[in-house]
């Protein structure tokens, strides 16, 4: 299976990361209008699942944002693994 | 969190290895001791390229952090291109010169040689005496993959797992496929690699291989992928 990574713009808001973190995995659209729901979504998506997410070439440096965004995957089960790619070493420290 | 290095190792090393590909080029001595052309300078160069190979892995550790080293290096750089440049031209005319019965170069192009060797052994040289370079750690293995691990813990409440800094390539696919199938000892935390590196030097390859590699789909529920 090849790789076809969903793109997300720079700016990083992390409502319409998560829902792209959401779709990818669904590999279908969806529809929240929120943070919370997407994040709910994504909860019951991950919950008990052993997943493996690529986020690829992160330039985004903000600690909150991030939490935030992990939030939904730590429901995740154990074992479950993110690999990041990046060109900045600040990103590497506050994940 | 895991820290995995695959910056500018590639660059350098592939520059450098050429280089000590060229030096060790027995014709090239031939060529220099025909021509005398000063034998010794060619060794003065391979000494010098020798101990910037040494110091280049801690160097671009450290450019991230600092600009003086980010200079230093981008000075490094310029100086081994033309390291390469001359070597080509002393290649180019040695297989000119084969295809003629006496082995001769004229006499401006052997002097010409003869001083650009000079200037840039000498280039090295002060890129090598520069303060910064003292405070370089000096890695072991000419021209190899280079592998140091350097390990410590960041002191933050939030961190998800213990940082691990990895330096050096060859490794880097093993690393990462045995962190994916190494179960997490701490039930509650996220397991994140991060793969720290300047632009084009084949992060998201590394990410691709991984990511279509069997090992997902035998240990993985479900996988997606993002690019920013």
């Amino acid at each position: 299976m090849l790789l076809k990574p969903v793109c997300v713009s720079e700016e990083f808001d992390v409502f319409m990361l998560t829902r792209a973190i959401l779709e990818s995995f669904r590999k279908e659209t969806d529809n929240s209008r929120n943070l919370n729901m997407v994040q709910g979504r994504l909860k019951e998506k991950l919950n008990g699942m052993k997943f493996f997410l690529v986020l690829d070439d992160v330039w985004n440096e903000h600690r909150d944002q991030w939490k935030s965004l992990q939030t939904p995957l730590k429901y995740g089960a154990k074992g479950s693994k993110i690999l990041i790619t990046t060109r900045i070493n600040k990103v590497a420290s506050i994940m | 969190m895991p820290v995995l290095e695959t910056l500018g190792g590639a660059l350098f090393g592939a520059v450098l290895q050429v280089l000590f590909q060229k030096l060790d080029y027995d014709k090239l001595r031939d060529y220099i001791r025909v021509t005398k052309l000063d034998g010794w300078q060619l060794t003065e160069l391979k000494r010098r390229l020798t101990d910037i190979d040494a110091v280049i892995d801690d160097a671009e550790q450290k450019q991230f952090t600092n600009s003086l080293v980010r200079n230093w290096l981008d000075e490094v750089r310029e100086a081994l291109y033309d390291a390469e440049d001359l070597l080509e031209q002393m290649d180019y005319e040695l297989s000119k010169n084969q295809l003629k019965p006496e082995f001769q170069s004229s006499s401006s192009k052997v002097s010409s040689f003869k001083s650009k060797m000079k200037e840039l052994i000498d280039e090295l040289e002060s890129l090598l005496n520069q303060k910064i370079v003292q405070d370089f750690k000096i890695s072991s293995g000419v021209g190899s993959g280079l592998a140091n691990n350097v390990s410590g813990k960041r002191n933050e409440s939030t961190s998800m797992v213990a940082e691990e800094v990895i330096y050096g390539r060859d490794e880097d696919k093993e690393i990462i496929l045995k962190w994916l199938t190494s179960e997490s000892n701490n039930h509650n935390h996220l397991s994140i690699l991060s793969i720290v590196g300047m632009g084009g030097m084949g992060k998201t390859t590394l990410a691709q291989h991984v990511y279509n590699h069997s090992i997902i789909e035998d240990k993985f529920a479900i996988k997606a992928c993002l690019c920013f």
